[in-house]
């Protein structure tokens, strides 16, 4: 038998200790807890009496029996363009478009509304939404905030991590897992790597005046992130102290603390430098998959047979008439060769030697290579030219692998001069080779994966007529482009090995360094890097000697080489966990204060939820201690009663515009109760049913009865529960920043509805950017599509914050946000009537407006069906018309102009911007 | 609960309830909220407001203050980088004749803590001023001139000697970012005097803002109403103010007109919707602000006399004369809370002297020194001197000795530096605390940030110990953890 309270007696009932469900009865060890911390029960599903042929659902039942109790009528079920526009909105973010109103309207089937939320949770743009609404609770941003707030490495690969984790509806015990522990899990995967970015989201002070006490800043980011967004608990309340509400000593905060205390910190040294490598990873994008390694296997094997052939036949000629008649044939190859290191002999025409040796190379002696050693030539080319080189390093080149510019990497033959000059130059930027010239910039790379300790062979050709550059690597052309015409001359001398203006040294070796005024043929270039044999003159040689059948097959494996291209492998910068060799022994520290020790503790978990020491499995890989493991499988596993609680609360909260605990991060005393806790378990355990799907969830609740009421006032049930707790009727809500951004895109038809990548950064007012710091500099600036793409792309720079999601209060980035604001402001205003987004808005949508409709009366008609889905009475469209040529007549306005402010007053409709 | 004027009676947490405490730590209630919004009647929120054209109430509407208010309102002169409390109004005549001598004094900034260091000797010379005799240096001769109107706090310290979280600390008293700046507070406690004008503004120096930008204005944990505002001293003042060219020559109104028309009839068809009243509501608050606004900035009323008071007809000074004659307009408007700018970007664009001290200060306070007195001297004259605190100094000073070998630039020092107040229920011609000999560190009645925050927050009516704001489990407040004490000594 449940009880359903009205109004404020159950926070008296539920603030008391023995008013959960499930724990009456003496002796029960469960006695003193509170409700959320019982295991979740299942109560009888209640049976309904008045109301019974309301009921969809077992949800539905506990629903209406707290309704029938308090003796309310709930709302009845909205018309059918109200349910699909909120179903489309708390799903997908946007609004319906006017096919699928149509569709929808149009089937007459009895299962047409299950089968549009089956339609919209399959959409991507359901991940895009939902991916948000975690993004909130572990205060997702792209900066460290303080003086630099400089950017987090991939962090933007945590939130397609998150958006493509929702869209492929995985279990959410696997999801928090992955957060929190994915580099501890056996399988290894980039996606495992990039979960885990979770723990580096917090704000980071590169320059803190006490670096002990900024570490464990840090960490209680970390641990306090994740209790509130995964077990509503608030822990950080108990880090200097025990904590107020609840009974939560700082003992168990520490013993919590100690799951992430093997991370590697932020910062080690002191000055405001970081440590980036103990927080970013570098890591191939297949890693996971043997992809990369079965086509680099691929490659090789096809490479080597071809290349035996060629040998087969060269060797022929070889043993029977010596190596001359072979030499010889190359003799047109070294025309126009105007320079030939081969680092054999110590006294070759060098300009400047410092430091330099001598190692093994690819053929006698190379050229060998540490930090600072430089070696100088004269520049012997500037106008068409080929250069040719090996090189062999262990050691990835300067700049990494997302930015492939030449001259950001590692000198290998460079020439760079600093700004926009006739420069060029070959360098390794990250595991690629790039070559480039300068006036204008331009640049092409190879593959990945030439830092692999093999001698690789380089060609980089320039013609100056056409402007055409091409690479080889390896033998096949990899890469071309058109640059510049005009003579190379900004260098005076090309450096080896490093980049010109004195930096970034390659780690290893160079040999065989050759340049040409000319342009190298592919068969020329093919023959440089298999030795003797792919010339034509090679083919002339082996048809005189050893006849046309031998010829032809000669000719058909040169083919084949020069075409078989190496395989890329693409390195990826990952925000992801790494931990030190041996973490450190955990420690209460008093008062919160790093510095002071006290009593050493045991990672272990809270004694409110049972207590008790980890059971801490090191992963065999041995890179991590696997504490974070340890807590995720305690976090995950379905007996802990907080975690589906927690997240089915957040659900509900999403669906119906409240959680059923108002405070879905804190289930504490500080919090506030649910109105009816076996509601909660209810949902909670349904979750379960469905594995943990939150899919599967969402379905069930929006099939029910309950998302379908309308939002329909009564005066009797407002008396009863004014704050419509036990949801007599649908809350209506304002649009998020997100949704009410992302829907006037859609509205006025330039939406890019594109996933994923890097953020992007739609204009900027300059008002905004001069409260930067270094206003000119703040700021990217993205293509007119990608400044149209969902509001969860934007670029977020804690320190500069778009000004119309922050008008419409999105989520605070330096701390969990478990609910949105929700404020009327006339600064809102201000945005939606001046601000240079609508103002662009109303014109493309006006512009859609002419494209699709003749007369103005079908415009207005139009644009108020766009924007609110209804097909306007006809007394409404004759209002709108009339107000458009009252304009345009009262201000002498063009028709278009007329139209355009039309537009823009339809974004300000109370009816576009909330939901009913 | 409510008296006759529809104010909520004293309950706990300065009249509030926890449930509203709660929304405003994010448990927002949509519909609920913004009828907590619309009125102080929380609870009563659903049945009113029925008729579809209920007046907006600002949810920054006045509050009665918590006790008797000094201030009603606050111009804090921001000298962001950190000027020398040495070189300008803390007098230390021994640390001249040591002008390049190795000494041994312990110091903590940007390079780190040292325990010698070559000192630089003052960089110009002192005078008494006023009644009181107060050393000022030759950089501030005409601030000099008010220093009976002033209070200087020359024992204050910081926890951070390095920017980023010095200038947290200083505006919203955590080394962390996240929290609510001091003028949230202020608003937060007591709302604004001024429906049509924000109540929180913040000029910024010309050449950008400081480091972190937008964090030293954030209303943090706070709803959004409590931020910042960044006014500018050319053009629009405030972003999306102006109607666009689209809206220009009056159409705005019959837009609006319109507009109002569509949104109730689309309310009148729901009732019980408080929200999308107060919405309608917030329109007219806009069109309203987008006349004010401008006419509290338009310094064309102003006469010749009071402008070059300001300095505003001297190249130097114009800027920032400009700025704190649009502060005390403000201000006379009802604005809460003003924070003016000297200084932004890097480097020298501020008061952060590493390299060349000369050139740094001379520049900086050359801009500000006329100016700041004007701003004193016209609130005086204007009576308005009495209920506005001005508030000078930066997110810490400098250090006695030399950053680098050469030079003359010094490093960051949050151990020992001067701010200073005037107005507002301050003294006037007194001087609090001390720093040692060499101005290193603070030695008698040392000070923090926080003891600052609670003297505005007492001279505003605000009981620092009691403004709290409950967020994340805790009941948050400005000065911290601990119960912190007003400078009592500051305070007429």
């Amino acid at each position: 038998m449940r009880m359903i309270v009205p109004g404020l007696l159950v926070s008296l009932l539920l603030c008391s200790s023995a008013s959960s469900p499930g724990s009456s009865g003496d002796g029960n060890p469960f006695e003193s807890r509170r409700w959320c911390d019982l295991p979740l029960t299942a109560s009888e599903i209640p049976e309904l009496t008045r109301l019974e042929s309301r009921a969809l659902s077992n949800i539905d039942h506990f629903w209406l029996s707290g309704l029938e109790q308090l003796g309310i009528e709930p709302a009845p079920e909205a018309d059918s363009v109200t349910l699909l526009r909120r179903l489309h909105y708390v799903i997908a973010g946007l609004p319906p478009t006017p096919a699928e109103v149509e569709s929808y309207l149009a089937d007459s089937s009895p299962d047409r509304w299950e089968s549009r939320v089956d339609q919209l949770l399959a959409d991507p743009q359901f991940g895009v939404h939902w991916g948000r609404h975690w993004l909130d609770l572990v205060r997702w941003a792209e900066t460290d905030s303080y003086e630099r707030d400089r950017l987090k490495p991939g962090a933007w690969r945590y939130r397609d991590w998150v958006v493509n984790a929702f869209n492929s509806d995985m279990p959410y015990d696997q999801f928090l897992t992955l957060q929190l522990a994915g580099d501890e899990m056996e399988e290894e995967s980039l996606d495992h790597h990039v979960a885990t970015g979770f723990l580096h989201l917090g704000i980071r002070d590169d320059e803190p005046a006490d670096p002990l006490q900024a570490v464990f800043d840090d960490l209680d980011g970390m641990l306090d992130t994740t209790c509130r967004s995964m077990l509503a608990i608030s822990m950080g309340c108990a880090r200097c102290h025990d904590h107020k509400g609840d009974p939560i000593p700082a003992r168990d905060y520490y013993r919590m603390l100690s799951f992430f205390e093997g991370l590697k910190p932020y910062k080690t040294g002191g000055g405001n430098g970081i440590n980036t490598g103990n927080f970013v990873r570098k890591l191939p994008v297949d890693l996971g998959t043997d992809d990369f390694d079965r086509s680099l296997e691929d490659w090789r094997r096809e490479r080597s047979e071809r290349l035996a052939e060629v040998r087969y036949l060269i060797q022929e000629v070889r043993e029977r008439w010596g190596e001359q008649p072979l030499e010889e044939a190359r003799a047109a190859l070294w025309q126009g060769q105007v320079l030939h290191l081969d680092f054999d002999q110590q006294n070759q025409t060098v300009f400047e030697d410092r430091e330099t040796e001598r190692g093994e190379g690819y053929r006698g002696k190379s050229l060998q290579l540490d930090q600072n050693d430089r070696l100088l030539i004269d520049r012997p080319v500037q106008d068409d030219f080929s250069i040719s080189l090996w090189f062999r390093t262990e050691h990835e080149g300067a700049g990494g692998n997302d930015d492939l510019r030449w001259f950001r990497g590692t000198g290998l033959v460079d020439g760079e001069i600093g700004g926009v000059v006739a420069d060029y130059g070959i360098s390794l930027v990250g595991q690629h080779v790039c070559v480039g010239v300068g006036q204008p910039e331009t640049f092409i790379h190879g593959p990945g994966g030439m830092a692999d300790g093999q001698w690789h062979h380089v060609v980089f050709t320039r013609q100056r007529d056409s402007g055409h550059i091409a690479l080889w690597v390896d033998g096949a052309q990899v890469a071309s482009a058109s640059g510049g015409k005009q003579a190379l001359e900004a260098p005076e001398h090309l450096s080896i090995g490093r980049m010109f203006p004195d930096r970034h040294t390659l780690q290893g070796n160079i040999d065989e360094i050759r340049i040409w005024n000319r342009v190298l043929e592919d068969d020329e270039v093919l023959d440089l890097n298999i030795g003797p044999g792919a010339l034509p003159a090679h083919r002339q040689l082996v048809e005189e000697r050893l006849g046309e059948a031998e010829s032809k097959r000669l000719a058909l494996a040169i083919e084949r080489l020069s075409q078989l291209h190496r395989p890329d492998q693409k390195m990826v910068q990952v925000l992801s966990a790494q931990e030190r060799k041996n973490p450190p022994a955990s420690h209460i520290r008093i008062r919160g204060t790093a510095s002071s020790p006290g009593e050493k503790v045991l990672a272990g978990f809270p004694e409110i939820l049972g207590g008790g020491d980890a059971h801490i499995m090191s992963p065999s890989d041995g890179e991590s201690s696997g504490r974070r493991l340890a807590l995720a499988r305690w976090i995950a596993d379905p007996a802990n009663p907080r975690t589906a609680r927690v997240i089915s609360n957040r659900i509900w909260q999403h669906l119906f515009g409240e959680a059923i605990v108002p405070t879905p991060n804190d289930f504490g005393k500080f919090g506030l109760p649910p109105h009816d806790p076996a509601l909660l378990d209810q949902v909670a355990l349904e979750l379960l049913e469905e594995r943990w799907s939150l899919k599967g969830l969402i379905r069930r609740l929006v099939t029910s009865s309950v998302f379908k009421i309308s939002n329909r006032y009564d005066a009797v049930a407002d008396q009863k529960d004014p704050e419509n707790q036990y949801l007599w009727r649908f809350r209506g809500r304002r649009l998020s920043a997100e949704e009410l951004r992302d829907s006037v895109l859609a509205i006025s038809g330039n939406l890019n509805s594109t996933r994923g990548g890097p953020g992007v950064f739609p204009p900027m007012p300059a008002e905004v950017l001069a409260t930067s710091s270094r206003p000119g500099a703040a700021w990217g600036r993205s293509s007119v599509e990608d400044s149209a793409r969902r509001s969860l792309y934007i670029h977020v720079k804690r320190s500069l914050l778009h000004p119309l999601l922050l008008a419409f209060d999105m989520a605070d980035t330096d701390a969990s946000c478990p609910v949105r604001f929700n404020t009327v402001q006339p600064t809102q205003a201000l945005t939606m009537l001046n601000s240079d987004f609508t103002g662009e808005q109303a014109r493309i949508f006006a512009r859609r407006l002419i494209n699709e409709e003749e007369s103005l009366p079908a415009r207005v008609e139009r644009a108020l069906y766009l924007i609110t889905q209804r097909s306007p009475t006809e007394q409404r469209i004759h209002d709108n018309v009339a107000f458009i040529e009252k304009i345009q007549s009262e201000y002498n306005l063009d028709a278009n102009k007329a139209l355009d402010i039309f537009c823009l007053m339809t974004f300000s409709l109370n009816e576009f911007i909330h939901i009913d | 609960m409510k008296d006759r004027k529809g104010n909520r009676k004293v309950g706990n947490f300065c009249g509030r309830t926890r449930r509203e405490f709660l929304w405003e730590a994010g448990a927002g209630f949509t519909s609920l909220a913004l009828g907590g919004m619309l009125s102080n009647g929380f609870f009563s929120s659903q049945s009113f407001a029925a008729d579809g054209s209920t007046a907006f109430l600002n949810p920054m509407a006045p509050k009665t203050s918590m006790i008797p208010a000094r201030a009603k309102s606050v111009i804090f002169l921001f000298m962001y980088g950190g000027p020398s409390h040495i070189d300008t109004f803390d007098y230390k005549p021994k640390l001249y004749p040591l002008d390049g001598q190795n000494i041994e004094v312990k110091t903590f900034g940007r390079g780190g803590h040292r325990k010698m260091g070559r000192v630089v000797g003052p960089k110009w010379s002192f005078k008494q001023y006023g009644e009181c005799g107060k050393y000022v240096s030759d950089l501030f001769p005409n601030v000099g001139s008010m220093v009976d109107d002033i209070t200087f706090l020359h024992s204050m310290t910081a926890d951070s000697p390095l920017h980023g979280s010095a200038m947290l600390m200083m505006n919203s008293g955590k080394l962390l970012s996240g929290a609510p700046c001091l003028g949230s507070w202020a608003n937060y406690g007591l709302g604004t005097l001024n429906d049509n004008l924000p109540g929180f503004v913040v000029m910024l120096d010309n050449t950008g803002g400081p480091i972190s930008g937008a964090k030293n204005w954030s209303s943090g944990y706070m709803p959004g109403q409590y931020q910042g505002t960044v006014l500018r001293s050319q053009g629009p003042p405030i972003l999306d103010l102006e109607p666009p060219e689209l809206l220009g020559g009056g159409i705005q109104r019959s837009v609006l007109d319109h507009l109002r028309s569509e949104n109730e009839a689309h309310a009148a068809a729901r009732v019980g919707n408080p929200d999308l009243a107060a919405r309608i509501a917030s329109y007219e608050l806009a069109y309203q602000m987008q006349s004010t606004a401008p006419e509290a900035v338009d310094l064309n009323t102003e006469d010749e006399e009071t402008k070059s008071l300001y300095g505003i007809d001297r190249e130097k000074t114009a800027d920032f004369g400009r700025k704190c004659l649009m502060a005390r307009r403000l201000v006379e408007r009802g604005v809460r809370f003003v924070q003016i700018y000297s200084g932004g970007n890097h480097d020298d664009n501020n008061w952060d002297a590493h390299g060349d001290l000369k050139f740094n200060h001379d520049k900086h306070a050359g801009a500000t020194d006329l100016p700041i007195a004007g701003l004193l001297k016209d609130l005086k004259r204007r009576g308005m001197l009495d209920e506005t605190l001005v508030i000078w100094g930066g997110e810490f000073g400098r250090q006695p000795t030399a950053e680098y070998a050469k030079g003359t630039g010094r490093d960051h020092n949050s151990y020992g530096f001067t701010m200073w107040m005037a107005g507002g229920g301050t003294k006037g011609g007194t001087s609090i605390g001390t720093t040692d000999e060499l101005g290193a560190a603070a030695v008698e009645e040392p000070f923090h940030v926080k003891n600052l925050h609670a003297t505005v927050l007492q001279l505003m009516g605000l009981d620092p110990n009691r403004l709290s704001y409950f967020h994340a489990g805790l009941e948050q407040r400005l000065i911290g953890v601990e119960d912190t004490q007003p400078i009592w000594k500051a305070i007429s």
